[in-house]
């Protein structure tokens, strides 16, 4: 199996409209006198894959949170296609278009993998429109085809980060918001889930990804966001991001004076 | 719902038809009646705490209130059967009006609030003497059709809610429910609108246990607080379904048969501990089956080598 | 001001790990009550303490622990059961009558200035901060507390961190076993009893901590004042055997205005 490339990401794409797709505006959440996210300004265009870094505890998964509606920003907009949307609940996010997966994979586990995509499906944004067209259409994307009647209580790790993305493909929304899907997966399994995220802007979907995999998220990212004690520290193409001082001074810890 | 608990279903349909026919006399027909409620209830309580998962521990509020809603009209010159639906009505309405705010609580916490309902509804009961008659119940008219009548509305009640819980059991609201139960966060991050659910939940069952009452109400012509809007009511919804299988289509329908024959026996045996037999029961079931008794059998059934077919017996003896 | 025992139930309520111990509280406080009758309450609420402790942690070992790796509803219906039980042996043993017991300080008062308070309703009350005191040290300054406290937000990270989450969990079940039967055997001093006691303060006690919100010290604290106002003026306007609906009715408002409690209202947060 391949191994992931070293390859150019995809070209710098230009913000092809002047709306983004989806807007934060100072968004912030503390956790009592924790500053999870602080002023965070970031904008996604539509149809980009936009990375998300930054070290451990930097407040990824909280801004995950705070755009999926599992928590109320203390303060600060999202705007998605122009319209606020902070604080409104997870299922109301999913009928305007915004589906999350889960860090650590959320199977259902007495169900079978057709039936967890199909929760989705039906539930999604389509609300049930040829829901089992799209079941069917997300498991043989993500590779889970023939594992469709398994429970999804006896998947491996790897097979159950797939089925989360499965779930969301189902919900077919405008914006996925991947959380470490790579976490814990061989590179072989990586390369596959690489795969299936690279084609999703073909789908019409614009993602936002989180993960620790730095070869991984570079190899996919059209731009890549960089978050360091809740604050935006840089933001541009993977290449740039790579050389900028404070990114890897945040990753690295600086050098003590000379 | 499979062909096999179809068939199941019409040939017990049939069978409990011919009991009375068959045997005749007025003991059965008392048996059919209370045995057929204790499985509606159950089978109701059973979509939202057992599909859903969402325990409640007072569900005997929407009895009392479809019982008292039956008995206050009828003492009113209202026709009974009339009355029914009213009931079902109020119940719903009272069903949303504490589900929406209860809803938000996680686990233990809502079993706490409508446990705190069920009992607050059998205070009010009591106090409320214009309309319940207070700590004297309410005595109603003799006027009432005879048992059969009552045999066979209470069938036909229990096999509406065995149909309409098949039908969710199916449906996509029952996958939202199931959903609910699994991973409430998951589901919502889906796109279930998990409180909606909830409630939709509650109130269906609600609805169904309310008729119930109502019609018990006529049948018993005799209400009271404590015993519509009694604790036990509300424990043994939720035992019923426990010990036939939690979240079953059957396990209610089990559970329930089972619960009057308990009751019976517990209180000739143990009239004042009937209570701690049914926490002992549902210690017991929990910590060894939870499943309950179908979750059993299926066990049973996985662990048992396949028994040899009939041509291939060993001959007990060796021919001589 | 007697409702300082609201605290420590709202604390206890903060212990428990998993939806375990909450239906216990009732129970133990009905037997406790009981038990309490051979000394003195207050000697006797430092005598039932270990020994709930230690029931406690038996009953988690070789009962709860069984289930804690099942869904929610198993372990639910299982201390529910335990709560049914315990209340029934209470009722076998001691009978369905009120209970009380006298001592020599029970029809005492205190006057300050213009109020005239009851000595019983001091002395719990002020039991009541020091268990609270002892627990808020016990929390934050002992391992075995600041385990605890971990376990509650992560248990799988607690677990990473090299705690024995068997063996924390079985001490704070045995804790919240304790200080509910402490809790009522501290009640003893104030009302008379019967076994079925329990529910209805486990109604009050719940909802102290809605009201006050689920999850901090300082709201159950609001929460049990203000359940303690509202309750002393309504004595005045409504019949006596309504009262218990305050709390219910309280709880019910909490809900339906403020799901998180006082202390979201005040720190706008919302309890995810």
């Amino acid at each position: 199996m391949a191994q992931i490339p070293a390859t150019q990401p995809v070209g710098a794409r230009p913000l092809e409209r002047s709306q983004p797709l989806l807007e934060t505006r100072r968004l912030t959440r503390h956790f009592g006198g924790l500053r999870a996210l602080e002023d965070v300004d970031l904008a996604v265009a539509e149809g980009e894959i936009l990375g998300l870094i930054g070290p451990n505890g930097a407040g990824k998964t909280t801004f995950f949170n705070c755009l999926s509606g599992v928590l109320k920003p203390t303060s600060g907009e999202i705007r998605f296609r122009g319209e606020a949307v902070q604080g409104r609940l997870p299922h109301q996010l999913v009928r305007k278009g915004i589906c999350h997966t889960h860090q650590i994979a959320r199977p259902f586990g007495e169900m079978s993998v057709r039936e967890n995509v199909l929760v989705g499906a039906y539930f999604g944004r389509a609300r049930g429109e040829d829901a089992a067209q799209r079941a069917d259409s997300a498991l043989a994307t993500t590779g889970l085809l023939r594992l469709a009647a398994a429970p999804a209580a006896q998947l491996t790790v790897g097979q159950r980060k797939l089925l989360e993305i499965a779930r969301v493909l189902a919900v077919d929304p405008e914006l996925v918001l991947l959380d470490e899907v790579c976490g814990g997966l061989n590179p072989a399994e990586t390369a596959h889930v690489l795969d299936v995220i690279r084609g999703l802007p073909k789908r019409g979907m614009t993602v936002i990804y989180i993960e620790h995999n730095m070869r991984a998220v570079m190899s996919v990212s059209e731009r890549v966001a960089v978050l360091n004690f809740g604050r935006k520290i840089a933001e541009g193409t993977p290449e740039e991001i790579v050389r900028n001082e404070q990114v890897i001074a945040a990753y690295l810890g600086t050098r003590p004076a000379a | 719902m499979s062909r096999r608990d179809i068939l199941a279903g019409l040939v017990l349909l049939v069978v409990l038809l011919a009991i009375p026919r068959i045997l005749g006399g007025t003991y059965i027909l008392d048996l059919g009646v209370l045995t057929f409620l204790f499985i509606s209830q159950a089978i109701a309580w059973n979509i939202l705490g057992g599909y859903a998962g969402q325990v409640s521990f007072g569900y005997a509020a929407f009895f009392g209130i479809g019982a008292y809603t039956t008995g206050y009209l009828w003492l009113h010159g209202w026709q009974p059967l009339l009355t029914l639906p009213l009931g079902a009505l109020l119940a719903a309405i009272f069903s949303l009006i504490i589900g929406l705010p209860a809803f938000r609580l996680t686990g233990a916490y809502f079993v706490i609030a409508t446990l705190a309902v069920g009992l607050a509804m059998r205070v009010v009961a009591l106090n409320a003497e214009p309309f319940t008659g207070g700590a004297s119940g309410l005595t109603l008219p003799t006027d009432v059709p005879g048992k059969a009548w009552f045999y066979h509305s209470m069938l036909i009640l229990m096999s509406g809610c065995f149909l309409i819980s098949a039908w969710v059991r199916r449906s996509r609201f029952g996958m939202a429910l199931m959903a609910i139960r699994l991973d409430q966060a998951a589901a919502a991050s889906l796109g279930v609108n998990v409180p909606l659910y909830k409630n939709l939940a509650h109130t269906l069952g609600a609805v169904l246990v309310a008729i119930g009452g109502g019609i018990y109400c006529v049948y018993f012509q005799y209400i009271h607080p404590d015993q519509v809007f009694g604790f036990e009511i509300s424990i043994g919804m939720v035992l019923m379904p426990v010990i036939g299988g939690l979240g079953t289509l059957w396990g209610p329908v089990l559970g329930g048969t089972l619960y009057y024959a308990i009751q019976d026996t517990l209180l000739t045996i143990f009239p004042f501990a009937h209570l701690l037999v049914y926490g002992l029961l549902l210690m017991v079931i929990m910590v060894i089956e939870p499943r309950g008794l179908l979750g059993f059998a299926r066990l049973v059934r996985r662990r048992r080598p396949v028994p040899p077919a009939a041509g291939q017996r060993q001959p007990a003896v060796a021919p001589s | 001001m007697s409702y300082g025992l609201a605290l420590i139930y709202g604390v206890m309520r903060l212990i428990n790990l998993s939806h375990a111990g909450t239906m216990m509280f009732g129970a133990f406080v009905t037997l406790t009550l009981n038990r309490a009758f051979k000394l003195d309450p207050l000697l006797g609420s430092l005598v039932v303490l270990p020994l709930f402790v230690a029931f406690g942690v038996v009953l988690y070992i070789f009962v709860v622990r069984r289930i804690a790796r099942s869904a929610a509803i198993v372990s639910l219906l299982l201390l529910f059961g335990l709560w049914l039980v315990l209340q029934n042996i209470a009722y076998l043993i001691w009978g369905n009558e009120d209970q009380s017991i006298i001592t020599p300080y029970t029809y005492l008062s205190l006057k300050l200035g213009f109020l005239s308070l009851a000595v019983t309703r001091l002395i719990v009350f002020a039991a009541g901060l020091a268990a609270l005191a002892v627990l808020a040290w016990f929390m934050s300054q002992t391992y075995a507390g600041k385990a605890i406290r971990a376990v509650s937000l992560n248990y799988e990270a607690a677990r990473l961190a090299g705690i024995n989450v068997e063996r924390i969990s079985a001490v704070a079940f045995g804790l919240g076993t304790g200080l509910a039967a402490f809790a009522g055997s501290l009640l003893t001093l104030l009302f008379s009893f019967t076994p079925d006691f329990g529910g209805v303060f486990q109604t009050k006690a719940f909802a102290v901590i809605v009201l006050g919100g689920l999850t901090s010290f300082v709201g159950v604290a609001i929460g049990s004042l203000l359940l303690a106002i509202v309750e002393s003026f309504s004595v005045l306007y409504m019949r006596a055997s309504l009262q218990n609906l305050i709390a219910f009715g309280l709880l019910f408002l909490a809900l339906v205005f403020m799901p998180g409690g006082i202390m979201s209202v005040i720190r706008s947060r919302r309890a995810t």
